[in-house]
């Protein structure tokens, strides 16, 4: 097991602090109440995923890609199904659904949404682990499945995984929040959940 | 000037930067073009004094989080359009996307600037507006074609009906007239009196049918090329109806139909006097020609907030479903005798929804084989 039942609820408090602060923020933003929680979290090495992964069908994926350094590095991912995407990007800005424009629109609408979510994350967790991170500027891509967005991660790298449920209107939304950690990064974040957990 | 930052002067993005109190310590060249606004002015000025809109939770709470050096802010241009305001001629403001990032003091680790970074997205909108504008075009375009392509297709049909009632209905009695005329020339001193007679009764039926034939194509291509005269006036329905109550007493007495109309009102409308009544003499001749011997035409009326509608209802033959749908369509039409072998050109009802239509009315049908039909037409009322 790569975390304990006790890190792992460390971890996953961790998240929804970060979440809740983002849902937050979202309100103010777009005027709308938005409720987002993070119903599953689970952790894995990318070599037992990657077979699971291989096996699912192709879905085109909308990601957003923001990589870390500080007392654990790694990237923090967000990855929306397009059809998703599409009906979270129409319902904030308006656009007709079937519009070719909303391609478009796509990307910066949920480059910004995607933004928010995984700094309310990242930010929970370097504030309640007293760390420091230096971040890269988020970057948006397509991919044709979940692999292309995993793509180049060797088997020991750790994921992170927390399956996201966004509710705004009568309008549900699933995304994936995602942090992928080589071993040694893993392993101090470890130690920083072990520390707060003797706190 | 912060050296720190000069060299952002030359980047095409507009730029600037806010210490740790929201001072704007940079702003560079082309932000100064963007907003019209030049460093000098704006230097050490606390940002939420100049920008105050910026003072909302959604932007001061991610900036603070840059500010003690947290993750890169995103602004995207569809959710807030600008993050600073930078007017264009049109009195527009530049449509933004703005990324902003922490930017780490060189003589204090614990201190962190915001920077941020604004990418100009105008242009990409106005094309995205122009290609728009271009797509709705060619969609109007598409739809004015199709409309075009389905008038064609409908004048199409009318050309070929139009052939047809020529080749058909037109002569047909008109080589019975030809046929009657040529035998009483003929055999002019054989022919007994009576005989005679009768063969004039049927020529005179003829030519009569013909010329009601002649006037409803007329009327017809009139209608299809618009120039018939359309003159609305105010009249009195019932009076019309009377008239041709009377006028068709006689063919309706000769199959012993009642023929009954319990209009007892005044009624006014506006509209064309010549077309409703080319359109109840129509609907009224055929409700005749299709009712057997002894039966029954009823014409009523009703009224109903704006509208009268005028019911003309028989106890004849009456039409299955097939036959309704095609009633009113050029397409499908086709003469039917009636049930004392009457003829007709399959053109007057065509002719009556066009002309009905014409005067803002319609007409509707229901009928049941063997039971009836009724026809029902509404017409605005003219309330005085």
């Amino acid at each position: 097991m790569l975390l304990s039942e006790e890190q792992l609820d460390v971890f996953r408090e961790l998240i929804n602090i970060g979440v809740g602060r983002s849902a937050s923020l979202l309100n103010d933003m777009i005027d709308k109440p938005i409720k987002l929680n993070i119903p599953n979290i689970w952790v894995a090495m990318f070599g037992e995923l990657e077979h699971e992964i291989k096996s699912q069908p192709d879905m085109r994926l909308n990601s957003i890609h923001l990589g870390f350094k500080g007392i654990f590095s790694g990237t923090a991912e967000i990855m929306f199904p397009q059809e998703s995407a599409t009906n979270l990007v129409a319902l904030l800005t308006g656009e007709e659904k079937g519009s070719p424009e909303l391609d478009v629109i796509r990307a910066g609408t949920l480059n910004e949404v995607a933004n928010v979510l995984l700094n309310g994350v990242m930010g929970s967790i370097g504030n309640i682990l007293e760390g420091q991170f230096e971040y890269e500027v988020p970057v948006f891509h397509e991919a044709k499945n979940k692999l292309d967005v995993l793509d180049k991660l060797n088997e020991q790298t750790v994921v992170l995984y927390g399956e996201t449920h966004f509710e705004v209107d009568d309008l549900d939304v699933e995304g994936d929040i995602i942090l992928i950690m080589e071993l040694p990064a893993f392993e101090n974040l470890k130690v920083c959940l072990n520390r707060l957990i003797e706190e | 000037m912060n050296n720190q930052f000069s060299l952002l002067d030359y980047v095409n993005d507009g730029v600037f930067v806010i210490d740790d109190d929201y001072r704007i310590v940079f702003w560079n060249k082309r932000l100064e073009i963007f907003s019209k606004l030049n460093f000098e002015e704006l230097e050490n000025k606390d940002l939420f004094e100049c920008f105050p809109h910026l003072q909302k939770p959604y932007y001061k709470k991610r900036i603070d989080d840059i500010l003690i050096g947290g993750s890169p802010a995103i602004f995207s241009s569809q959710i807030h359009k600008y993050i600073i305001p930078c007017p264009l001629a049109d009195g527009n403001f530049r449509i933004q996307n703005t990324t902003v990032v922490a930017k780490k003091d060189d003589k204090n680790s614990n201190r962190f600037y915001a920077v941020f970074s604004i990418q100009d997205l105008t242009e990409e909108k106005q094309q995205i507006k122009m290609i728009r504008e271009m797509r709705d075009t060619a969609l109007a375009e598409i739809e004015n074609r199709k409309e075009i392509e389905a008038k064609l297709r409908e004048n199409n049909a009318s050309k070929d009906k139009f052939f047809s009632i020529i080749g058909h209905d037109l002569k047909n009695p008109l080589h019975a007239i030809i046929g009657y005329t040529e035998m009483m020339m003929e055999d002019f001193d054989e022919i007994e009196k009576e005989e005679l007679l009768a063969m004039l009764k049927s020529t005179y039926k003829i030519s009569q049918n013909l010329a009601g034939l002649l006037q409803n194509l007329l009327d017809w291509a009139r209608v299809q090329t618009d120039r018939m005269d359309y003159t609305p006036e105010l009249f009195n329905v019932t009076n019309m109806i009377d008239s041709l109550v009377s006028l068709f007493e006689l063919s309706a007495g000769k199959k012993h139909i009642k023929l009954n109309s319990g209009i007892k009102e005044q009624l006014i409308v506006y509209a064309d006097q010549n077309m409703i009544n080319t359109v109840f003499r129509n609907i009224i001749s055929n409700a005749i020609k299709f009712t057997p011997k002894y039966g029954e035409v009823n014409i009523s009326y009703l009224i109903e907030e704006d509208n009268i509608y005028f019911t003309i209802a028989d106890t004849g033959v009456g039409m299955s479903k097939e036959m309704l749908e095609k009633l009113f369509k050029l397409e499908g039409s086709r003469t039917t005798r009636g049930t004392e072998n009457e003829e007709g050109t399959g053109l007057g009802l065509i002719l009556c929804k066009e002309l009905i239509e014409k005067n803002e009315g319609n007409i509707s049908v229901q009928s049941t084989p063997g039971i009836g039909t009724v026809f029902t037409v509404t017409l605005n009322r003219f309330k005085g």
